[in-house]
């Protein structure tokens, strides 16, 4: 930096222009805030931390959702696939699993920080953004619990369902809405499965973008350093702007020397977390129990580490009390806290005295549920080791764990039903055994379909190994007469397999409308 | 990383710079971190730039050592499986009991059903696949499937001919194509007998593909 002073108006400091123009530029000067003090740079590195969980969720997510089913019949099987087949299955998993109970820890302690500093004061869009991150953050971590179906998994879905069930005036139809239907199915994990990747992740994303794209909130300090040593300039010549890009300013490269330190002291601790999340998920894996279905009686249901809390907060109340302290209490903490940067309490005289107020109101907050929480969850663990006959259950599911896990992976057996062929249409021939019998007492088959169909779709149209019965197609797929006859024409314009020949020019017209007209009668 | 333009980064020209008295006390307050040896003027530049370029490296070399970890892991997680994918008999191979040889020894080929479990990743489907036993002591074993469209070839006692019933394409007693539009012979099936059973070796590459997906209804 030059020892000169500045005369008159400078031509070098420029609070349009950006010191860093590339879109990361950007981005990086909205969220920077004012220049560290001391051992504060490091503890604002919670953002970095926070960045990094959020990408590894959305990657491991992302990996995961290529072997995952969202159905009851295969989603055990598929994650039990990925658990024990799959070469770096488990790690990714266990990323996922201990990276979802993570993330909520780390927002807090971003959104702490934040309020410590009185961040959410310069930067108000962020500060809500934080605090809808957490919110969605938790309820991805709800949704995703029931994915692997499990008994683990079928409890905390239960759950989910008798708190959205106890809710006053909108329970049944919040449940209904939540289930898919009367009651837990397939049909349920469908929804969480599609809350759980795309809703809540778009919501996610929503927020993310809308913090760093569209809503600047450049650094105030920075800013005033700027405007401040600009003066009242206010044209820009030609020649400003060259004389701009062969110097460079002073404070912008301060500025971006400063970013860039912030941004490796980011790097360095989300790396730490990372080496140590990724240490530990190699040897801890993410917990998979046997089959929902083969969930023993007295099963206990115990939520993760993030859910303990609301756990041990819904024994204490009856059912319907319940459900709103469940909904309400995280909503209160979270509004409480989205509403802190626009708090006005009556006429405060000094701005100093409503940053207290604010501070003090936000700490409180804060403290009120890290206690809360905390309290809960070790009152949780205190009261699952106390009890032995709870400790003995549990001991034993953990055992039942063991077991599953040991055990060498069993692939589904996805059911004849959908056999190529044979069982396909042997089951409508064999359930409906009677059916051609009757088919051929009310009419036998025209000589035309003997001669020409029948070696396929069988004498009595049953259907025969690959080739599909045709007894009630004109109930579904609603095929009339001329629907066959246009078949027997151009089975093509059908979309049937080639297998199914023309016979355009094999049968006479007379044959193709008895064929049909005998083929559309059964039933 | 381009977190800023070359020129606030690599500005390296700033003589003659003019700093107003305010910004300079920012500056001056800043920590540690930032090039101090940039305010004692022109002639330190390069140990600003090689700070500069060091803490580039840091957040680029935990990225891409973050990225690197996953990408292996998603690579190994990811790459196709050949092995798990296609036909299998369970402990017994690829090997499937078609019939008991004292059954054998008739005129005729004899007609079987066989099931074979088709194995993809996390599911087992077993799927009915018909081949016929040739007569004659060698007990020859062809696919039932038509090389042309996958229809199954049934067999003509009288004309003594494997027949399609879909696009009329005609093969011998041998399985050897004779007519139609089929390029190729039934195919042969590898056996073995173990015991009193014939077995057959099923794999999905000596199949024509047209035996998965769904039968059209109707």
């Amino acid at each position: 930096m030059s020892e000169q002073h500045s005369s008159s108006s400078n031509e070098r400091f420029d609070g349009d222009a950006p010191a860093c123009r590339t879109t990361l530029g950007l981005v990086l000067e909205n969220l920077t805030d004012e220049p560290p003090r001391g051992a504060w740079a490091w503890a604002r590195t919670t953002a970095g931390v926070v960045a990094l969980l959020f990408a590894l969720q959305l990657v491991t997510g992302l990996l995961l959702s290529f072997y995952y089913v969202p159905s009851a019949d295969a989603a055990h099987a598929t994650v039990s696939y990925v658990e024990k087949v799959l070469p770096a299955g488990s790690w990714l998993r266990a990323l996922h699993f201990y990276g979802s109970q993570l993330l909520p820890l780390a927002l807090f302690l971003h959104l702490l920080q934040m309020l410590w500093r009185g961040a959410y004061r310069r930067k108000p869009v962020g500060w809500v953004a934080g605090v809808l991150l957490l919110a969605l953050v938790m309820a991805n971590g709800a949704t995703g619990y029931s994915l692997p179906w499990d008994a683990r998994a079928f409890f905390s879905t239960r759950v989910a369902e008798n708190v959205a069930g106890g809710l006053p005036l909108v329970g049944s139809s919040a449940h209904a809405w939540l289930v898919g239907g009367a009651e837990i199915s397939t049909l349920t994990l469908s929804r969480f499965f599609a809350l759980h990747a795309l809703v809540v992740p778009a919501l996610l994303l929503a927020v993310v973008c809308a913090r760093l794209f569209f809503f600047k909130e450049p650094s105030r300090t920075w800013e005033g350093v700027r405007r401040s040593s600009k003066g009242e300039e206010a044209g820009h010549s030609s020649r400003q702007e060259a004389a701009r890009r062969t110097t460079g300013g002073d404070l912008n490269t301060q500025q971006c020397v400063w970013t860039l330190a912030q941004l490796a002291r980011n790097a360095v601790v989300a790396g730490v977390v990372f080496a140590a999340l990724a240490l530990y998920a190699s040897k801890y894996t993410a917990p998979l129990g046997p089959a929902a279905e083969a969930a023993p009686p007295g099963y206990l249901p115990r939520p993760g580490a993030q859910f303990l809390w609301l756990f041990q907060l819904l024994k204490f109340f009856p059912r319907p009390v319940a459900s709103l302290v469940a909904f309400l209490l995280p909503a209160l903490f979270l509004a409480a806290l989205a509403l802190l940067p626009f708090t006005r309490k009556g006429r405060v005289a000094h701005a100093a005295t409503l940053t207290h107020t604010r501070r003090r109101l936000g700490l409180a907050v804060f403290a009120a549920s890290a206690l809360l929480v905390a309290g809960l969850t070790t009152v949780a663990r205190l009261q699952d080791a106390r009890d032995p006959r709870v400790r003995e259950q549990l001991a034993k599911q953990a055992e039942k764990e063991a077991e599953f896990r040991q055990a060498p992976f069993a692939p589904l057996h996805t059911g004849g039903a959908q056999t190529a062929g044979g069982t396909d249409t042997a089951t409508p021939s064999s359930s409906n055994s009677a059916a051609p019998s009757d088919a051929s007492q009310a009419a036998q088959p025209p000589e035309a379909f003997t001669r020409n169909c029948s070696k396929c779709h069988g004498p009595h149209a049953e259907g025969k190994s690959i080739y599909p019965s045709l007894v009630g197609i004109s109930a579904r797929p609603r095929r009339t007469v001329e629907d066959i006859v246009a078949i027997l024409n151009d089975p093509r314009s059908y979309g049937l397999e080639s297998r199914m020949p023309s016979f355009a020019k094999k049968l006479t017209d007379d044959e193709k409308r008895a064929v049909a007209e005998w083929v559309v009668s059964l039933k | 990383m381009s977190a800023c333009s070359d020129r606030a980064y690599f500005a390296s020209d700033g003589g003659g710079l003019q700093t107003a008295a305010r910004p300079r006390d920012v500056i001056m307050a800043m920590p540690e971190e930032t090039p101090t040896q940039t305010e004692r003027g022109g002639g330190e530049r390069a140990p600003v730039h090689l700070r500069r370029k060091l803490l580039l490296w840091i957040p680029a070399s935990v990225f891409a050592s973050v990225f690197g970890s996953v990408a292996a892991a998603a690579f190994r997680f990811l790459r196709p499986r050949a092995g798990e994918v296609g036909a299998s008999g369970g402990a017994s191979g690829n090997w499937f009991p078609v019939a008991k040889v004292s059954e054998l020894g008739g005129a005729e080929p004899l007609m079987r059903e066989v099931t074979i479990e088709h194995r993809a990743g996390w599911s087992v489907t077993p799927r009915d696949h018909a081949v016929f036993v040739l007569p004659g002591a060698d007990r020859r074993v062809v696919s039932a499937v038509c090389p042309h469209e996958g229809c199954e070839v049934e067999w003509d006692g009288v004309q003594r001919k494997f027949l399609c019933p879909c696009h009329d394409s005609v093969f011998d007693a041998d399985g050897a194509r004779l007519a139609g539009p089929a390029q190729s012979d039934l195919a042969r099936l590898p056996t073995r007998t173990s015991g009193d059973t014939l077995e057959i070796e099923y794999s999905d590459a000596a199949q024509p593909p047209t035996q998965s997906g769904s039968p059209a209804n109707g």
